[in-house]
């Protein structure tokens, strides 16, 4: 392989790389969204510790 | 009037202590954006000849290893130069070094001081004189003497010169030790979040606050622009070449695919030496460039509110965590609804905070993360991480400590609630106090088993800010600039 298919190469893997962090970051986003949701909906209704 | 005006300035000690946490959220808000916003495109197939100057001092026991990883690497041979700038050291280093230069000839190259002794960055300035001399270098890689390079390392780092306004690039330095231990694996993690993660944030914000010391690659003409030699006035050079390729117009960049990796201390007493110097080094550049801060004129990105505001959270983060500390104590005797309902915020910005940068650092970097997601979890310390779940469930505090009584007065709690109260308030400063302690610890013989608890029980976050209040009273007391070494035993392997 070239240097220039081997440079091709690897800036295509990386940018592999890089594309998914977005993805990665809403993945973040909807565990942190799904963390409140069953603290504000559901935790205090099943330990009921605010009564 | 007196009353309010102290409750409003406990109020606003409390929301500082929010800063850090901010900041930290703002950094990792913005790694998303890497995957539109990058350098990559601005890259190339790009080879120039490159000389790798690897300050040496009594490092016979690493580098071996790192001349071999670097002659194993894929960039042409003929386009690559070893200089090891040996400090005048007394071991056997220059046995080592004739047996790589009939190995290698012509591209190992051996530079012995007579006199040494000065630091990493006198040493490299003698090699630097002397190879910046000769006009064969197009670029020059300043590494340590143990770091590893990834067979594809440094062309990753190269392909980025092909872009006439980079100045420099960096790697992504990660923790390599075997067998690890739990500072490893705490180190470990702290490099995805403060490499992998931070200074990919920084790439978008257009700065980087340092290349680090340990891989980073300089154009000849960035060199030659930053005077050809590296800062010696300081403690932190690393973060000076830093500041001066971008204040002369350059870019600085990081590329989270160039993978090296380090020998890392393996426990507090190596780490507070090693932090304590780069902590130092980091006020003295803060004084040195006080011009800069928020003055945009200087430089449109170092001198943005960005850059300050990162910087300052991490310098006066332990500041930060003894006025919070002190605003919720204070609040406490003042008006105590009010300090539990700040208690309660801030810690619920912790849960909002932790539970990001921990998930996504693991996400970013799953290889380091499969290695040291323990310590990732415990990296705030176990009491930190109890509030942070009790903070998490609703009224749970409340129902423990409270009793879900209605109090309006901190006089009307019984003893146990008020001292775990105010030691829960206090707990921001207290942490600092217990790393320190550990760190104490350590070094007496039969209390030594204790150390390893005490830093879990507390945790290497505070750890960290523990060690930057030592910075400030050293720099306060003029302390001397001495050049602790971190003691490298050669157990650093590449983890691909």
């Amino acid at each position: 392989m070239s240097d220039k298919e081997t440079y091709l190469k690897e800036l295509d893997e990386d940018l592999k790389v890089e594309k998914k962090l977005w993805i990665k970051e809403i993945f973040v986003f909807l565990v942190l969204t799904l963390l409140v949701v069953i603290r504000e909906v559901y935790l205090d209704e099943w330990f009921n510790f605010g009564a | 009037m007196i009353y309010s005006g102290v409750n409003m300035l406990m109020v606003a000690f409390v929301f500082l202590g929010c800063v850090p946490l901010v900041i930290s959220l703002y950094q990792f808000l913005l790694i998303g954006l890497h995957s539109f916003k990058n350098h990559y495109p601005l890259t190339g197939c790009h080879f120039p000849q490159v000389s790798i100057l690897v300050p040496a001092w009594n490092e016979v026991n690493v580098l071996d290893s790192t001349i071999e990883s670097l002659m194993d690497m894929s960039y042409p041979k003929e386009k690559l130069r070893i200089y090891i700038i040996d400090d005048a050291s007394t071991d056997s280093t220059p046995d080592l070094m004739k047996k790589k230069m009939t190995k290698y000839p012509g591209n190992v190259f051996h530079i012995r001081r007579h006199k040494g002794g000065e630091g990493k960055a006198h040493t490299l300035n003698h090699g630097i004189n002397e190879v910046l001399n000769e006009s064969w270098s197009e670029a020059f890689l300043i590494m340590d003497a143990d770091v590893l390079f990834e067979k594809n390392a440094l062309r990753k780092m190269t392909r980025h010169l092909r872009d006439p306004d980079v100045g420099a690039v960096t790697a992504y330095i990660k923790e390599g030790s075997r067998p690890g231990s739990l500072m490893t694996s705490f180190i470990d993690f702290e490099y995805i979040t403060a490499q992998a993660a931070s200074r990919r944030a920084q790439n978008i914000l257009a700065f980087m606050a340092c290349l680090a010391g340990g891989a980073q690659l300089h154009t000849r003409e960035n060199l030659l622009a930053i005077g050809g030699r590296i800062d010696t006035s300081s403690l932190a050079e690393d973060t000076f070449t830093t500041f001066k390729t971008q204040l002369n117009g350059r870019k600085a960049i990081f590329d989270g695919n160039a993978i090296v990796w380090a020998e890392e201390p393996d426990n507090i007493d190596g780490l507070w030496k090693q932090r304590l110097r780069w902590a130092r080094g980091n006020l003295q550049i803060t004084k040195q460039y006080s011009h800069l801060w928020l003055n945009k004129k200087m430089h449109p990105h170092l001198g943005s509110i960005s850059f300050s505001f990162i910087w300052f959270s991490i310098l006066l983060m332990p500041i930060f965590m003894i006025l919070a500390s002190i605003g919720l104590a204070s609040l406490f005797f003042l008006d105590f609804p009010l300090s539990w309902k700040l208690f309660k915020m801030f810690w619920i910005l912790n849960v909002v905070v932790y539970v990001f940068v921990t998930l996504f650092s693991f996400l970013i970097d799953p290889i380091s993360a499969r290695q040291s997601w323990l310590a990732g979890i415990v990296f705030p310390g176990l009491i930190s991480l109890c509030i942070i779940i009790l903070s998490y469930i609703p009224g749970l505090l409340e129902y423990l400590i409270l009793d879900n009584e209605k109090h309006l007065n901190w006089k009307t709690l019984d003893l146990t609630p008020m001292v775990i109260i105010l030691l829960m308030y206090l707990w921001l400063s207290l942490s600092m106090v217990a790393a320190f302690g550990a760190k104490v610890i350590e070094k007496v013989k039969h209390l030594k088993w204790l150390s390893k608890p005490m830093l879990l029980i507390s945790g290497y976050g505070p750890l960290l800010c523990a060690i930057t209040f030592n910075s400030y009273i050293s720099e306060l007391r003029g302390k001397e600039m001495k050049w602790d070494k971190t003691e490298k035993t050669g157990k650093v392997q590449i983890k691909s």
